[in-house]
């Protein structure tokens, strides 16, 4: 008889086996690919050629030229690693966060349950823009490197994660097994951590994909503020110079420029929805119709 | 039955068509009408004021608006009031309006401190006395400046006046005390702190246009229904020529963004506006609508690649002038601006349209041509002591070279400049890194130094179009404010060793008298030439787009006229539209 256990059988295969997971995660390893190896083959030359601006696409330029009459798929592929780093990472950051404090304030009662719920509500309330003005004042003089940039991201994205999060604790923390551990004096960091949070991955899991659109605009913001490194690649910026600077909208000559960069911000979120998606339905017993 | 037919008739005229022109501006909300508070009244300062003449760059010529005329005499300017000329509550305007408006500009303002006092001589004739040491170029700014007459009229300001006569008069005592380099004691400093606080407040406060339910004007046209996206003047109708004027209403649609303002003119909601256009959106909006013509004027500016002085980087000439070797200008133009005009292979700080009437041939043949030549660029860097390993140029101290270039983000021609700069300079072998310059903290970085190199205005001759105005910018003003250029330094030049700042203040004595100038304008030119306090990548262009769907009397293409726009294209229409010239259809 074969052994069924081990992570294959666990992980890999529900996984393969779910539709709207195997969708997702080609997508999203596609896209991950396009980060790591892509650089490598394709190569960029951002010189200019004004005279060879918004070329339609071909064998030789498969998305066509831009404004500048740069091939548009080099800078989708070299700006994928920009991208892709920088939004995983400020969702991560902002994923953790959200999520330990989520936790906290779901559990904690009385004087410091409010303190913490004070705290969150703080940051819910903050309007992100100008206080990203004052963040861009304090650093203004500052090389911030991609895990602090992440970081400032994040500070504007966790909240609203933690307000869910404490309300799911909410309503796990009654439950009996908790009140059985309780019984059996096994900490804090054991129920907070080993009894709740598993219950709560799959939650925070699509959190987290949901999170990389915020996480994107944040990034583009903190470009224009000069916060963070101004990377011309960097989807973000490669559609906010076709829709603001270059008008391509405005001329069917240009419309292919806006789409490509729009079409691939889709699918990398779709697909990552997708994974989790897929992830919830495989992993979550309530949602698992095939068993 | 006649009841009926009377309100019928009382409905067909309330509803009846007004000939109107529809713009693009901005405006302060809730408007306030109050020219000295915040966002004074917006894209309708040059309706409701106006100047005692307009100066036309192309021709040189003054036409007459709110003055018959006028004597010019050494330090003294002698102004003959227009005597129709009369407040959109029907009150005559008069000499006193023009004392009043100088006290207020100069107590709300600091400025202008050049006029040392101001005289109604009778109801019709102003006169202005000169301070000192007031370059006679000043009487130019009396001339065409629509704040100099009509800001404050005397029958609504009068209970602030003797206030502001007294703000004003320490002001300028403050003034020309520092100017003659002795120091204000701290009693006048005080008591002027105290008064200038106490007046401001009050004129802050004042909303006329919310008080007073109007905003009373001298020029053609009054702000008469404000909202948060449409601004609508009507026509005073006791304008001095208000009887010639065909249009009676302008609507201002509010400028948003370009892209607001290319969408309304392409749809015809705008009869005209100037946004910068990508070409393919120029071409596309005058196939969708062929009524649209398009002028372009010089803007009387370059834009330039700045440097900070008060940093290492570039005091080292020899970068500076690799720099001027190796930038392709003409791309920088195309991706940036493509309808401005190239900047010349010399960099004189004389506009490029206007240079073959101030640089002479025999100058031009002593200075440096920079031809862009990436080859002259790698020879002079070399021959400095830098050295190039890889694709990296080193300092002749072994560092990299390596600065950012800064590039405020709204501005999208210039973001679009930078960008391609930076590429080019990366391409050289410098190690550059681009950064934008948040919305509203233009200012706060520049002029506090937080920036290595950036694109700014270079020389600009607003204004005064004169070459001592881009100068003056140049060496003593704006960009010398920001670049902290050593401007007093004497340099090497085929005349002796000479400071541009002394040949700045030279020039301001004798810009009225060309000849004079010439000469110094070259020696001005060189320096800037050799020296390159800026970097110049293109002169600016208005392009002006106007439909002939609607409107019609449009100028022809040649008209000297539409070089009256940099600086406030509204004195064009205004123009059009009280000499009876644009009419709607």
């Amino acid at each position: 008889m074969k052994n069924k256990s081990g992570f294959f059988y666990n992980v890999i295969k529900p996984l393969t086996s779910n539709k709207k997971a195997l969708i997702g995660l080609i997508i999203t390893l596609f896209f991950i690919l396009m980060a790591t190896i892509g650089p490598l083959i394709i190569k960029l030359d951002m010189n200019s050629d004004f005279a060879n601006r918004y070329q339609k696409p071909s064998l030789k330029h498969l998305f066509g030229t831009d404004y500048f009459g740069i091939d548009i798929f080099a800078q989708i592929v070299h700006g994928s690693r920009s991208v892709i780093s920088l939004t995983l990472l400020a969702s991560f950051f902002a994923v953790t966060i959200g999520t330990v404090i989520g936790i906290l304030k779901g559990y904690l009662e009385g004087f410091l349950g409010k303190v913490v719920d004070a705290f969150i509500t703080v940051f819910l309330v903050i309007p992100s823009f100008p206080a990203l003005l004052i963040l861009a004042a304090i650093f203004s003089n500052t090389k911030l490197n991609a895990v602090e940039v992440a970081l400032i991201v994040a500070t504007w994205l966790w909240a609203p994660l933690a307000k869910q999060v404490s309300a799911q604790v909410l309503s796990i923390k009654s439950k009996e097994f908790i009140e059985s551990s309780k019984m059996l004096n096994m900490g804090l960091r054991y129920i907070l951590f080993s009894d709740i949070l598993p219950l709560i991955m799959p939650y925070i899991f699509v959190n987290f994909i949901t999170q990389l659109k915020g996480a994107m605009e944040f990034t583009i913001g903190l470009m224009f503020l000069g916060l963070a490194k101004f990377d011309s690649t960097h989807w973000g910026i490669m559609l906010n110079y076709s829709l603001y600077q270059a008008g391509a909208l405005y001329t069917p000559k240009g419309f292919h420029y806006p789409f490509f960069i729009i079409l691939n911000i889709v699918l990398l979120i779709y697909g990552g929805i997708l994974l989790a998606q897929g992830i919830e339905e495989v992993f979550n017993p309530k949602l698992r119709g095939h068993e | 039955m006649s009841l009926l037919f009377s309100s019928l008739g009382v409905a067909f005229a309330s509803t009846a068509k007004v000939s109107e022109i529809k713009l693009a501006t901005d405006w302060p909300y809730p408007f306030h009408g109050n020219p000295f508070g915040a966002g004074a009244v917006g894209g309708a300062w040059w309706f409701a004021f106006e100047p005692f003449s307009y100066y036309i760059p192309q021709t040189g010529e003054y036409i007459p608006r709110l003055a018959e005329s006028w004597k010019i005499e050494k330090g003294k300017v002698t102004i003959t009031l227009r005597k129709n000329a009369k407040w959109s509550d029907g009150k005559q305007f008069t000499a006193q309006d023009v004392v009043s408006s100088i006290a207020f500009i100069q107590a709300m303002w600091q400025w202008p401190y050049e006029i040392e006092t101001v005289k109604a001589i009778n109801n019709n004739t102003v006169e202005f006395t000169l301070w000192k040491d007031a370059p006679q170029s000043f009487v130019h700014t009396i001339l065409t400046d629509a704040a100099m007459g009509s800001l404050a009229p005397s029958h609504i300001y009068s209970k602030w006046l003797k206030q502001a006569q007294e703000v004003a008069n320490l002001g300028k005592q403050i003034f020309y005390t520092q100017q003659a380099g002795k120091t204000v004691d701290d009693k006048t400093k005080k008591d002027y702190d105290s008064k200038s606080n106490a007046l401001r407040k009050q004129i802050n406060d004042f909303q006329p246009y919310k008080q007073l339910k109007k905003m009373v004007v001298v020029g053609s046209f009054e702000p008469t229904k404000i909202s948060q996206s449409e601004m609508v003047l009507t026509l005073n109708k006791y304008y001095w020529n208000a009887s010639k004027a065909n249009i009676k209403r302008i609507v201002f649609r509010r400028w948003s963004s370009n892209e607001f303002v290319w969408a309304s003119l392409i749809s015809g909601e705008v009869d005209a506006a100037h946004p910068s256009m990508p070409k393919d959106v120029v071409d596309q909006l005058q196939l969708l609508n062929p009524k649209l013509k398009i002028k372009t004027v010089s803007d009387l500016s370059e834009i330039a690649l700045v440097f900070n002085f008060k940093k290492d980087t570039f005091k080292d000439i020899n970068l500076r002038k690799a720099i001027a070797f190796l930038v392709d200008k003409a791309k920088v133009r195309d991706v940036s601006v493509w309808q401005a005009f190239n900047a010349d292979n010399y960099f004189t700080g004389i506009l490029r349209s206007m240079e073959s009437s101030w640089v002479t041939a025999d100058t031009t043949k002593k200075m440096t041509q920079y031809k862009t030549n990436a080859k002259t660029a790698e020879s002079i860097l070399t021959k400095a002591g830098y050295t190039k390993k890889g694709n990296q140029w080193y300092y002749p101290n072994g560092k990299p070279v390596q600065f950012t270039l800064s590039v405020y983000g709204p501005h999208n021609d210039w973001v679009l400049a930078a960008r391609e700069l930076t590429q080019q300079l990366n391409n050289f072998g410098f190690k550059v890194e681009m950064k934008l310059i948040p919305e509203g903290m233009r200012d706060q970085v520049m002029k506090g130094g937080d920036y290595e190199c950036a694109i700014e205005f270079g020389s600009a001759w607003w204004g005064y179009a004169n070459p001592y105005t881009g100068y003056q910018r140049l060496y003593q003003a704006d960009v010398a404010n920001i670049t902290g250029f050593p401007a007093k330094v004497k340099y090497d030049t085929p005349w002796g060793k000479l400071s541009p700042f002394d040949l700045t203040e030279e020039l301001r004595d004798v810009a009225n008298n060309q000849q004079k100038a010439i000469a110094v304008v070259q020696k001005l030119a060189y320096i800037t030439n050799e020296y390159l306090p800026v970097v110049p990548l293109f002169e600016k262009i208005l392009p002006i787009y106007y439909s002939e769907s609607r409107i019609t009397g449009w100028p022809s293409k040649t008209d000297a006229i539409w070089s009256l726009a940099p600086g406030g294209i509204e004195r064009v229409y205004n123009y059009l539209i009280t000499e009876g010239k644009l009419k709607s259809k």
